[in-house]
């Protein structure tokens, strides 16, 4: 496998394994703002977040190699990657005014 | 012929939407959003099931009409325009829906409810009557119960008149409940616990407001 497949590789998968880790940082923060009753809960959920956005945000729109050289490979990467920013804006979106702890 | 499979069908149809523990037979505005939000999950469900098939079909009836489609228009169409706003829907739908389930505030009565292994006991604090492994709770009103448990993980549930609950040892979590009429309704172990789960079930009972009242008091309505 070529260099710039293996990079590829490892971009196609980023995307949604960044998903993956904002799921659970959200998931953690929320249970232990709950349970040790953190005056800024909402501040740690919305700065969590924004902070899962920017890696997303970057690797839908980072500059990349076009044209005929670009292997289906890295176009398949590109478009995975903006997906997994499309779903943390939709699945993520609640913890910025959704309930917390009840 | 046709009339009678279908008229003997409809019960078996219906036989799982109503009785004692059925979500699908709602005496609550708790419980009706629950099946509110069944019904619509099941509705997108049936259109998107459909849209497929449709498609499917096509392809065998019709293959010219489905070659005219190009690979990008099949990713655009069946990838993003088809589930997104679906999903979004049935998002939008439970997230609205849930919000009201929760228990916000104080409702006007609290029970604690006990479980352990196979059978829930319930209190009504500061009140003359005696702790009960029948629910017993106002008519038209919501109703906090504080759950926990004694033993291993339960869960309470009331299918007719809210959500469930986990009872979880050490721990104390609320669920709000309310019954529109009163009369009697049954709430079961939703988590198994063991191997008197299935029989875990309990008998609630929902009184007129000024047979409730008497009823904590002590007094005979
Ligand atoms: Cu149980």
């Amino acid at each position: 496998m070529s260099a710039s497949n293996r990079l590829a590789l490892v971009h196609l998968v980023s995307g949604f394994v960044v998903w993956s880790l904002g799921f659970v940082l959200l998931y953690g923060l929320q249970a232990l703002g709950c349970a040790y009753g953190w005056s800024q809960h909402r501040l740690w959920l919305i700065s969590a977040f924004v902070a899962v956005l920017v890696p997303l945000a970057w690797l839908a729109w980072r500059p990349r190699r076009t044209g005929p050289e670009a292997s289906s490979l890295a176009t398949a990467a590109l478009w995975v990657n903006r997906a997994a920013l499309g779903a943390a804006i939709l699945v993520f979106l609640p913890v910025t005014f959704a309930s917390t702890c009840i | 012929m046709f009339k009678r499979l279908l008229l003997g069908a409809t019960p078996a149809l219906l036989g799982g939407c109503s009785g004692d523990l059925s979500a699908l037979d709602p005496a609550g505005p708790r419980a009706a959003n629950l099946a509110t939000l069944w019904w619509v999950m099941l509705i997108g469900a049936a259109v998107l099931f459909g849209l497929v098939m449709a498609l499917f079909a096509l392809a065998y009836r019709r293959p010219a009409w489905i070659t005219r489609v190009t690979p990008a228009q099949w990713i655009v169409g069946g990838g993003l325009v088809l589930p997104i706003p679906i999903l979004i829907v049935l998002t939008g739908t439970a997230l609205v829906l849930g919000e009201q389930l929760l228990p916000k505030g104080e409702a006007p009565v609290r029970v604690e409810g006990r479980a352990q292994q196979w059978s829930w006991h319930f209190t009504h604090p500061e009140s003359a009557l005696a702790p009960s492994e029948i629910l017993h709770i106002p008519a038209g009103e919501p109703v906090d119960i504080a759950v926990t448990s004694l033993d291993v993980i339960h869960s309470l549930w009331v299918p007719r008149l809210g959500g469930k609950i986990d009872a979880i040892p050490g721990k104390v979590n609320i669920i709000r409940l309310q019954a529109d009429e009163p009369g009697v309704y049954w709430g079961q172990c939703a988590e198994y616990c063991g191997e008197g789960h299935d029989g875990m079930r309990f008998r609630v009972e929902a009184h007129e407001p000024e047979a409730f009242a008497a009823l904590l008091e002590g007094r005979a309505p």
